[in-house]
Parts: C-alpha cells; sequence; structure tokens
C-alpha cells in the first residue's frame, strides 16, 4: 500500500467528483420486451427475494442504519419495476440494483450533509461507540474509520471487500476505470493502515 | 510501506467488521416489497408507463432513445458553437459597428443623437471671449472630445449640424482681441463614434463680421448660411448687417488631419498664407464682402439695393454663388435655418424694442433675388413670445420656440416648442388645431401662416406636434433640431441645456457640468 493520505484522498475525490457525482448503472438496454404489470410484479419480487438481504447489507455498510439501507433498497427495486420493460437481460438485474443502492446512498449521504449543517440528528450509525449492532471494539474502530474516508473510497472498499466484486466489476458499477479503482482502493487502505495504527 | 502481511491482516479486519455490521440484516429483518397494487402506485403507472395509446414498441422507444442522443451529440455542441459564433460576430462586427458608425447615434437615450457639439465660453481662459467647441454626451452631459482651436488666437463662436454626426464651426479672434483681421474662419469636421472629431477640414475664411452671430448648414452639407455685420463700430452698433447665402461645393480648401486635429497654419489669425491661395470662388467674392464692408452701414434700409452679387443660391446654382439680404434697421436676425437641399432659408428676427413690433420668422427661397429681407420673405409666424428658431435640417420645417402668454418676465417663464410646417399647406394633409396663443395673435401681430416651396406662397397655418415645455427660463438660450427632426435641443436656458422628443413631448435634462462654461452656441 502506498503512502496515501487523508488529502491525496480527498483530492483525487474532488478530482473525480463530476464521476462521483454521476448516477452508476449497468442497465442494458440492448433488447426489446413489453411487458405487462402482472408479470413484472412477479418478476420483481423474484428478485427481491434473491437479492434484499444482500443488497441492505450493502447499503448497511455504506450508510450505517439499517432504516435508511431498507429505503433505499425499495427505492432501488421501484426504480427496477419501472424499468423492467427495458431489461430482458436476467444478468443485467443484479448490477442494475448494486448500482441503484449507491446512487441511492450518495442520496442518502447528500441528505446527512445537509442535515448536519442544520444539526439535525440521524440516526446512529452501526459503528458508533453507542451502537450495539457491532460487539467488538475492533470492529468499529475499523469502520469508523472507514466512515472517515471519501465517499468514492467507501465504496470502492465496500464492493471489494463486502461484496468481493472484482476492480472490474467495480468500475463497471461505479463508471470509472479500472486504474481508478485500483488507485483508490490502494489509497485508502493506506489511510487505514495508518489511522487504525497498522504501520509504525 | 506497508508489508504484504500488514496489508492482508487490514483486509482481513475489513472484511470482519463488514460481515459483522452486515449481520444485523437478516432476511427476517429485510422489509417485503409492498403489495402489487401498492407497488404499481408507488412506481407510477406502472413498469414502462405507456401513453393512453398503449405501449409504445420497442423500436418506438429505440428511436425515440436514438434521437435524444442525438440531440445531445449533435444539437447541443451546434447549439454551442453558434452560440460562440454569435458572440464572436458580435464582438467583432456589430460592436465595432455600433461604436463607430452612424448606428451609435441610435443608442442615445430616447433615440437623440448620442453627442451634440458645444461652444462654451472658457471661465479659466484669461482672454476675454475666449471659447471652447466640447462635443458633449447626451445622455451624461460629460464632455467627451474637444475640438481644438484652430490656430493661436482663433476660437470657436458658432456651431451648427449638417447631420447629427457631421459639423460646421466659425472661428474667429475673440471679441475686442486687438489686430483682429475682421474675418472668421469656417470649418468642417465629422464624429466618430465615440464622439471624437476628425476630418477637420477648413473651409473658407468669412471676411467682415465680428463676431458671427449666426450659423446655418443644409443637411447635403453644400450650402451655408450666416450673419454678419461690419467690423466698424457704426456698422456693429446699427443694428443691420447681411445675412449671407453661400454654395460650399467649389469653396473648400480641405486640409484634413488623419488625427482629429486641425492641420492649417499658426499663423492663421494673421493672413495666412493660405489665404493666398483661396479658390477663384473666394476671390471672386465681390469686393465688399473680402474687405470690411463700409457700404453695409450706408446701405439705405428701405432702399432695396443690395450688396452682393445677384446669382442665386437654389439647389442648382453653381458652387461658390452667393446671395445676401440685408437686415431690416429695425429688426435684427437671431436666428437661421436651411432647408435640406439649401433652397429655404429660414430667419427670426427680433424687432429692437423701442419698435414694439413682434419677432417674426420669415422665409425666404434661396434663389430670391439679393436685397433688403423683408421686401423678399414671406411671414412664416408673428409673435411676441417667439424666443427662437431653428430649422429641421433634413425636413421642411421650422421649430421654434414660443413664451406662453400670460407669464411674466420676472417669473419662470413656460414656453412652448413647434414644429411649423412650411411645405404642408398646399395639400392640407395635416389638420391639426394651433395653439389658441397663435391662432389669437396679440393686436398688431400678423397672423401666423404657412408657407409653400412648391408654389412659393403663403398659405394658412400649419402647425403641427406642437409641444410645451416648461422651463424656468431667466437666460435665453437657443435650440437645435436633429437630423431626424423628431428630437431639439434647448441649449443654454436657465444655463441647462435639454432635450425634447417632439413626438412623445418627453423633456428630458442633460445632466449639466456647472462647472463648464455658459453655452453659447450648440448643435446636433
Amino acid at each position: 500500500v502506498g503512502g496515501g493520505t487523508w488529502a491525496s484522498l480527498a483530492l483525487a475525490d474532488m478530482r473525480d467528483d463530476a464521476q462521483r457525482e454521476r448516477p452508476v448503472g449497468v442497465l442494458s438496454v440492448t433488447e426489446p420486451s413489453p411487458i405487462g404489470a402482472e408479470q413484472a410484479d412477479q418478476l420483481i419480487r423474484e428478485a427481491h427475494q434473491a437479492h434484499a438481504v444482500r443488497l441492505v447489507r450493502l447499503a448497511l455498510v455504506l450508510l450505517g442504519d439499517q432504516a435508511s439501507a431498507e429505503d433505499v433498497v425499495q427505492d432501488a427495486f421501484l426504480g427496477l419495476y419501472r424499468s423492467m420493460g427495458r431489461l430482458r437481460d436476467p444478468e443485467k438485474v443484479v448490477p442494475y440494483l448494486r448500482a441503484s443502492v449507491i446512487n441511492g446512498a450518495r442520496t442518502v449521504l447528500r441528505g446527512r450533509r445537509r442535515a448536519a449543517a442544520r444539526r439535525v440528528q440521524h440516526e446512529l450509525p452501526v459503528w458508533s461507540a453507542e451502537s450495539a449492532a457491532i460487539a467488538s471494539e475492533d470492529r468499529r474502530e475499523v469502520l469508523a474509520a472507514v466512515a472517515r474516508l471519501p465517499g468514492r473510497a467507501r465504496e470502492v472498499l465496500a464492493l471489494r471487500y463486502y461484496l468481493d466484486l472484482t476492480d472490474t466489476e467495480i468500475a463497471a458499477t461505479l463508471r470509472i476505470s479500472r486504474g481508478t479503482v485500483s488507485s483508490t482502493a490502494s489509497r485508502a487502505l493506506a489511510v487505514l493502515a495508518r489511522d487504525l495504527k497498522e504501520l509504525p | 510501506m506497508t508489508t504484504p502481511d500488514e496489508l492482508a491482516r487490514l483486509e482481513h479486519r475489513l472484511r470482519d467488521a463488514y460481515c459483522a455490521a452486515a449481520q444485523a440484516v437478516g432476511p427476517a429483518t429485510v422489509r417485503d416489497l409492498p403489495a402489487p397494487a401498492e407497488l404499481a402506485r408507488l412506481a407510477g403507472a406502472g413498469p414502462d408507463a405507456a401513453p393512453a395509446g398503449g405501449t409504445p414498441s420497442w423500436a418506438e422507444q429505440r428511436t425515440a432513445y436514438r434521437q435524444r442522443a442525438v440531440t445531445r451529440r449533435v444539437a447541443v455542441p451546434a447549439a454551442a458553437f453558434a452560440a460562440v459564433a454569435a458572440a464572436v460576430l458580435t464582438v467583432a462586427v456589430v460592436v465595432p459597428r455600433l461604436v463607430d458608425g452612424r448606428t451609435a447615434a441610435a443608442l442615445a437615450p430616447g433615440g437623440a443623437p448620442a453627442f451634440y457639439a458645444a461652444v462654451k465660453t472658457d471661465a479659466d481662459s484669461a482672454v476675454v471671449g475666449a471659447t471652447e467647441l466640447d462635443i458633449v454626451s447626451t445622455a451624461t452631459g460629460r464632455v467627451v472630445s474637444r475640438v481644438p482651436p484652430p490656430g493661436p488666437g482663433l476660437t470657436f463662436q458658432v456651431v451648427t449640424a449638417i447631420s447629427d454626426d457631421a459639423f460646421i464651426a466659425a472661428a474667429e479672434p475673440p471679441q475686442g482681441a486687438t489686430g483682429a483681421s475682421c474675418r472668421s474662419w469656417l470649418y468642417r469636421f465629422s464624429l466618430t463614434g465615440q464622439g471624437q472629431p476628425e476630418q477637420v477640414t477648413r473651409l473658407m475664411p468669412v471676411a467682415g463680421l465680428v463676431p458671427l452671430r449666426q450659423l446655418a448648414a443644409s443637411a447635403d452639407g453644400r450650402t451655408i448660411a450666416f450673419g454678419r455685420t461690419g467690423c466698424s463700430e457704426i456698422a456693429i452698433g446699427s443694428g443691420r448687417g447681411q445675412i449671407v447665402v453661400q454654395r460650399l461645393a467649389a469653396v473648400g480648401s480641405p486640409a484634413a488631419s488623419p488625427s482629429g486635429g486641425i492641420s492649417i497654419s499658426p499663423a492663421l489669425a494673421s493672413t495666412p498664407p493660405s489665404l493666398a491661395s483661396t479658390p477663384p470662388a473666394l476671390a471672386s467674392t465681390p469686393p465688399s464682402l473680402a474687405s470690411t464692408p463700409p457700404s453695409l452701414a450706408s446701405t439705405p434700409p428701405a432702399s432695396g439695393t443690395t450688396s452682393s452679387s445677384s446669382a442665386p443660391a437654389a439647389a442648382g446654382t453653381p458652387p461658390g454663388a452667393t446671395t445676401v439680404f440685408t437686415e431690416s434697421p429695425s429688426a435684427v436676425a437671431t436666428g437661421l435655418g436651411l432647408s435640406a437641399r439649401g433652397d429655404q432659408l429660414f430667419v427670426m428676427t427680433e424687432a429692437w424694442k423701442p419698435t414694439g413690433l413682434p419677432s417674426r420668422i420669415l422665409v425666404v427661397p434661396a434663389s430670391s433675388p439679393p436685397g433688403p429681407l423683408t421686401q423678399r420673405a414671406h411671414v412664416l409666424l408673428s409673435d411676441y413670445g417667439l424666443l427662437a428658431m431653428a430649422a429641421s435640417p433634413a425636413g421642411p420645417e421650422v421649430a421654434g420656440i414660443t413664451q406662453v402668454p400670460g407669464s411674466r418676465p420676472n417669473l419662470p417663464m413656460q414656453f412652448a416648442v413647434g414644429e411649423f410646417s412650411t411645405d404642408g399647406g398646399a395639400d392640407g394633409a395635416k389638420q391639426v388645431v394651433p395653439p389658441a396663443h397663435l391662432l389669437a395673435p396679440p393686436h398688431g401681430a400678423a397672423p401666423p401662416g404657412s408657407f409653400t416651396s412648391r408654389t412659393n406662397a403663403l398659405m394658412p397655418l400649419n402647425i403641427g406636434r406642437l409641444r410645451r415645455a416648461y422651463l424656468a427660463v431667466e437666460i435665453a438660450g437657443g435650440l437645435s433640431v436633429d437630423g431626424s427632426g423628431q428630437h431639439v435641443l434647448l441649449f443654454g436656458w436657465q444655463q441647462q441645456s435639454h432635450y425634447l422628443n417632439l413626438e412623445t413631448g418627453q423633456v428630458t435634462l442633460v445632466p449639466h457640468d456647472v462647472s463648464s462654461g455658459r453655452v453659447r452656441s450648440a448643435a446636433w
């Protein structure tokens, strides 16, 4: 891991700000398929049953609270329901939902920044000391350190170390280059290592 | 540096933390999707909500998508390019034209000319009677440029406009200056779009007038008229002078200066060398004009004799021809105007106070034979309230300022500015009601009339577009009509300048620079 700093991470985050704020998505529109409401409802419920838990968990590690995570996932499935007619390839469902969850998480985090500016308290994150969701002190410290990373770094780490996606998949999900994924992860790990006193 | 082991340990901690956090969420805790109806409601009309006519086909959707893509990829850059091109075009072409061309005049407030030329007394000069010829912004009243004095010992005395950006000015030694040559010098100059003088050209010397009182030019720039008196104190004091109409086409001796300065000899105040090379037309000027004209004072008032050549000065007269009219001993000319082609001369006369006669606006065809003005001219308007007059450069109309009856001299006066049509009486196209005080002229005053150049006859009154301007007037000034005939510059009244829109009647004050001297003459 290179000698990344908070400043360098923030700078990289700012440099790619336009891309970061651009909605991510991998929805393919290559196959036409008019679809009825009943069929769409059936498909969406199957997808929900298969992927909801994992998506909520992803949203949870990005957001820190389950209520917001579930809202984001619900919105993602609603979006999928609206777009069902344009989605023919089943393999695209999960990337689409994943991208929707990340976009939704960004929206929530932006709202929290605005709320923080107005000093509005939201639900405590799972990695807070007051939260009992994670018993281990070490885990809370790790997640708290991750929470201090810039948004792009948090997303890359969550996709890589929670969903175990490859850098190529992360790049496709976040619509950034593979090199950007690698460098972002490298700098984020360097910052975490120093923050968690892994380095002397 | 982080060793591979340290990195692996960190990654393990990260995965462990993520998994531990994620364990808070299980299949039983995840919120289920809403019921189908609620899901459809939350999602809108349903999957891929279609218009009322049915769900659009995939081909239609694809076509629409591609059209939007084309719009984004082609139309947006094209629009951006067009915007940039328009901006570049504006900066490169339109703005220079606006700034440097005649269009700039249209940018003045209310459509009035952007600048006017004003001869002001130079209060800072040690020379008595010294003046400055300033170019003043109509909008701000600020002096944007100054026409430099044409030579040592010469100052501008009067200025008139040919058009909104071309002027003729007369310069002469300051009044009372010793060694005066008893000559005035005429100059023509233009204004750039920024109000800078350019193409300053000396036209000719005019002998026998100190000072030159009035100056007028036709809109075509080929005819001028000026009033003059003799150089002797007797001539000046007699109140009698001459009104000269002269064709300019072959008289000028251009000496344009590219820098905007006046390229004349510094010795112009005396007898300049260029006088010896005065064009033949000037050399043929009658002796009484070339030198101090003693005949002016000796001309019998009602004899009808003239002191000039008899060449007519109509539009078709040869260049250099001069027509001279003599004033009545009882009234002096206080205003001059020429029609657009120089074929009509308008003269405002003001009677000497002991006579008790009203002031008059006279019109005389320039082709009339020389002689006493009163015998050649028609009375266009006669009124005790006449204060000033100017002809519209481009039209057959005369603007005048008349004092509203009832106002007393010791109170701020109200006066009206009207256009007195001189060419509309024949066809009777205009049907306007003249102001009441003009319909009922004071006792002893002649009823106002209208003159038509087609028949050279005086017609019933035809007065149009009379506007009243309520200004506090204690110090009399003058007026000038712009080339469009729509705006009248009122200068020198109460040491302030206004301009009047004859269409709307709106009077706008030109912000006055109190530090500047009194305006003696102005034109636009």
